[in-house]
């Protein structure tokens, strides 16, 4: 298959040589007319003509564009609320401003996209030298791709083309476009208008300020007694009596050790270490140092003072008052109870 | 009166066009030019680093005025930056001939000015770091933008015109770069090469060129529309008297297309005189043009007063107010009777005669004239807004402002003006293929018994 391009100086003289090469039988889907500008489309018969179908698609992405500015708008009022005293989340004329720029977006960039989609059957993206064609000094060429070649290059000599070459090919292929994934979606986050409770996570010991463990001090178990309170920061703390004479309401059994030692192993070690000796990894940051739980002074408490500490955490101990159901503080204890029984 | 195409061949449009181009160097004034305004734009660059890290104390913006040079350059550039779109957008939906000189310059005023005016919000901002929270995406800190704010429309609707005038613009130079890409050199090669998309002008891909500029200029119209008033609802949607007027969308939206047109009057006298298109912009061209400009000129002028008529007749008294210390306040009242003559005496007495639109220096001084006094319109409206409106304590300080914020002001001029002469040395400012269809529908001929729009050069 030969490839020629004949140059000619005037469109006048390319058009009637494209007419005599259709007259000569070349099918005029292998010519192919390059103008530095647009030529009048009705002097050309069209050449390897495609429909053309931008318009339409601008149209449908036009449309696409406004509902996805519509979901972006409503959505993110919808996701993220402001609430605003009895009028509606959704606002419908800050929407349709949204929509109207969103739309308008899609759609230019749907025209350039397919302005390139659409043309590029015809070229390649960075032709090489020779199809440097000298469009530029205001000449038309015409490009026959054909098994006649020859012949028509031919007949374009003789049509006063100025000069006729042989063209070589190559085509260059485009880049795909590399995908990319977002994954904030799906990891923990905290909203500053989220209702619930914040999860506390895994791994991980609060510290409560001063003023929270004195509220709560105040009410644990439902004593509110303000000697003790005052008492409590001081470092002898006085138990209540009631507490003293509490009762383990759990019965001691390998199961709610066991409960107890997972407890533990996540909310405890830190401190207290894996066997309860007061030598966690954070312990020596302390003053005074976690106590070591299996020490006779400990394991001679009572289980209501036990649960008692735990709940009111001592000193620099947290408290576990709200981050632990009192079932669970009742492990805990019959946990610290095992570290010494055999 | 019919517009007649300059008796070009396309060999010697291109020639014309490609004068700036591929022309002499530029001479020692010209650089020497450009080195005044990098400098000055690095300054201002510096001076908003500085105020950066020291805060907005720098500037002069205390209370009761809190938006203050910053916001009203903001304005006058996006204003401008409305030019782009006038000519290219609605003079290709006309079918207006004489545009073709006319488009790319616009569309390239558009192109810097923009940039320019969309920089002004973060140099208001006081952490400019953190601007990326006006974007919408799914985020770490699952906050959406509020899309309550005047000031997010704004961020979209300036980004969307942003993204489709640039668009608009390459799309309408493609076949310009295809065109010339043989005969360049070196850099201007490859640039070409890669900027051009393997252009090759077959009938195929002018049928698309032209189509993909008709669906530009039919969607970016309505955008253009909706960019200035939704800048006017920065305002409007506020409480401050001054500011709060149903008019604005529609004044500001004249207002800007006014000062784009003079500010292409403006690039096209200056392209006139230095790059020597004496055959491609004509005192046709200008005629023509100044026939929108006057158009515009009435239209602004009957959108200013309606924004106080209504206030008049009903002697509102905060508008009143208002509009007493624009017009009788020192030092407001010079710059106010300042801008009454060159946006509105003047344009509209000069602008209807033919003569006048014809002339090439009045025109320019004309357009320069406008441009100043649709500045002075938007320093008065940020301004004296807040100034005067002050339900709280007697604060009487005037807004003055500071050093920074003028020298980074000036530094935007200087860019865009940079930008302008950087852009005219690398790529051809006048649209040939434009050019040269126009030429070509001018002349009907027959052929094989069809009459058929057809060029035979030198005609
Ligand atoms: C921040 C480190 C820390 C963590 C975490 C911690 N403790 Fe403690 N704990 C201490 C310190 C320190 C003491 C000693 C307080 C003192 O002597 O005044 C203590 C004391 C105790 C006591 C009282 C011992 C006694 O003889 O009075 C018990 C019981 C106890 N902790 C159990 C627990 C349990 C169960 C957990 C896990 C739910 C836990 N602790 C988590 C630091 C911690």
């Amino acid at each position: 298959m030969g490839r020629i391009c004949a140059e000619f100086a005037e469109p006048d003289e390319a058009l009637a040589a494209h007419r005599a090469l259709l007259d000569e039988g070349i099918p005029s889907q292998d010519i192919e007319i390059r103008s530095p500008c647009p030529l009048p489309e009705e002097a050309i018969p069209p050449h390897r003509s495609h429909p053309m179908r931008m318009r339409n698609w601008v149209r449908f992405f036009w449309i696409c564009g406004a509902i996805g500015g519509f979901a972006l708008a409503a959505g993110s009022q919808l996701d993220f609320k402001i609430f605003t005293g009895g009028h509606p989340l959704v606002s419908l004329p800050i929407d349709v401003i949204i929509v109207y720029e969103c739309a308008m977006l899609t759609g230019l960039i749907t025209t350039l996209t397919f302005f390139f989609i659409e043309t590029r059957r015809y070229r390649k993206m960075c032709p090489p030298r020779e199809e440097d064609l000298p469009v530029a000094e205001g000449h038309v060429a015409l490009v026959v791709e054909s098994e006649e070649a020859e012949r028509a290059a031919g007949i374009l000599r003789q049509r006063g083309a100025r000069s006729v070459a042989t063209l070589a090919f190559l085509v260059l292929f485009l880049l795909a476009f590399p995908g990319c994934t977002v994954r904030m979606r799906t990891q923990p986050v905290i909203k500053s208008t989220a209702r619930e409770g914040v999860a506390q996570p895994r791994g991980t010991v609060t510290m409560p300020g001063l003023d929270e463990r004195k509220h709560l001090y105040g009410t644990v178990l439902g004593y509110a007694i303000p000697e003790q309170v005052r008492e409590l920061d001081k470092k002898d703390v006085i138990v209540p009596t009631a507490v003293m004479r509490m009762k383990n309401p759990v019965p001691y059994s390998a199961r709610s050790v066991q409960r107890g030692r997972e407890i533990f192993g996540e909310l405890c070690v830190l401190c207290h270490g894996v066997k309860g000796k007061g030598d966690g990894p954070v312990a020596d940051e302390f003053q005074p140092i976690p106590a070591d739980l299996t020490d006779p002074v400990t394991q001679q408490k009572v289980d209501g003072e036990l649960f008692w500490r735990i709940t009111i955490g001592p000193s620099s101990m947290p408290s576990f008052y709200d981050r632990l159901t009192a079932e669970d503080r009742f492990h805990l204890v019959n946990f610290i109870r095992s570290l010494t029984r055999k | 009166m019919s517009f007649k195409a300059p008796d070009l061949s396309i060999k010697q449009i291109y020639d014309e066009v490609m004068t700036t181009v591929l022309g002499p160097r530029p001479k020692m004034a010209t650089l020497l030019l450009m080195i005044i305004l990098a400098a000055i734009v690095l300054h201002g660059v510096f001076q908003f680093f500085r105020q950066s890290f020291v805060g907005l104390g720098v500037t002069g913006l205390t209370m009761p005025v809190y938006w203050g040079i910053y916001i009203a350059t903001f304005v006058f550039w996006i204003g401008v930056a409305h030019a782009g779109a006038l000519i290219s957008a609605i003079l290709r939906i006309t079918g207006a001939e004489w545009k073709s000189s006319i488009t790319r310059i616009a569309e390239v005023i558009t192109l810097f000015t923009l940039p320019a005016a969309a920089s002004f919000p973060f140099i208001h901002m006081g952490r400019p770091g953190l601007f990326y929270y006006l974007i919408p995406y799914p985020n770490n800190r699952l906050i959406w933008p509020n899309f309550k704010s005047p000031l997010m429309w704004d961020f979209f609707a300036i980004s969307t015109y942003f993204i489709g005038s640039v668009l608009f613009l390459y799309v309408t130079l493609i076949p310009d770069l295809g065109t010339a890409r043989p005969n360049m050199k070196g850099w201007r090669k490859t640039l070409y090469t890669i900027l051009s998309f393997g252009w090759r002008g077959t009938a195929e891909e002018w049928k698309r060129v032209k189509e993909a500029a008709a669906l530009f200029s039919v969607l970016i119209l309505p955008v253009v529309i909706s960019v200035h008033t939704i800048v006017s609802w920065d305002f409007a949607m506020q409480l401050v008297p001054g500011w709060h007027s149903e008019v604005f969308g529609p004044y500001f939206f004249v207002g800007a297309l006014y000062s784009g047109v003079a500010a292409v009057f403006t690039v096209m006298t200056l392209l006139k005189w230095r790059c020597g298109f004496k055959d491609l912009i004509t005192p046709i061209h200008y005629d023509m043009l100044g026939r929108v400009f006057l158009a515009l000129g009435l239209a602004w002028a009957y959108l200013f007063f309606n924004d106080f008529l209504p206030g008049y007749y009903s002697n509102e008294p905060d508008k009143m107010a208002y509009f007493r210390y624009l017009a009788f306040s020192h030092p407001y009242s010079v710059l106010f009777w300042l801008m009454f003559l060159t946006n509105f005496v003047l344009p509209i007495a000069c602008l209807s005669f033919k003569g006048f639109r014809m002339s090439t220096v009045p025109m320019f001084l004309l357009s320069i004239g406008v441009n100043v006094g649709m500045y002075i319109e938007r320093v008065l409206i940020v301004f004296c807004g807040t100034q005067v409106y002050n339900p709280l304590a007697r604060n009487v300080t005037v807004y003055v402002p500071s050093f920074t914020e003028i020298s980074i002001v000036a530094a935007t001029f200087a860019g865009v003006t940079l930008g302008y002469m950087l852009f005219i040395r690398a790529f051809p400012i006048l649209p040939i293929w434009e050019l040269a269809e126009t030429k070509i529908r001018q002349t009907v001929r027959e052929i094989a018994g069809k009459k058929v729009y057809y060029f035979k050069s030198g005609e």
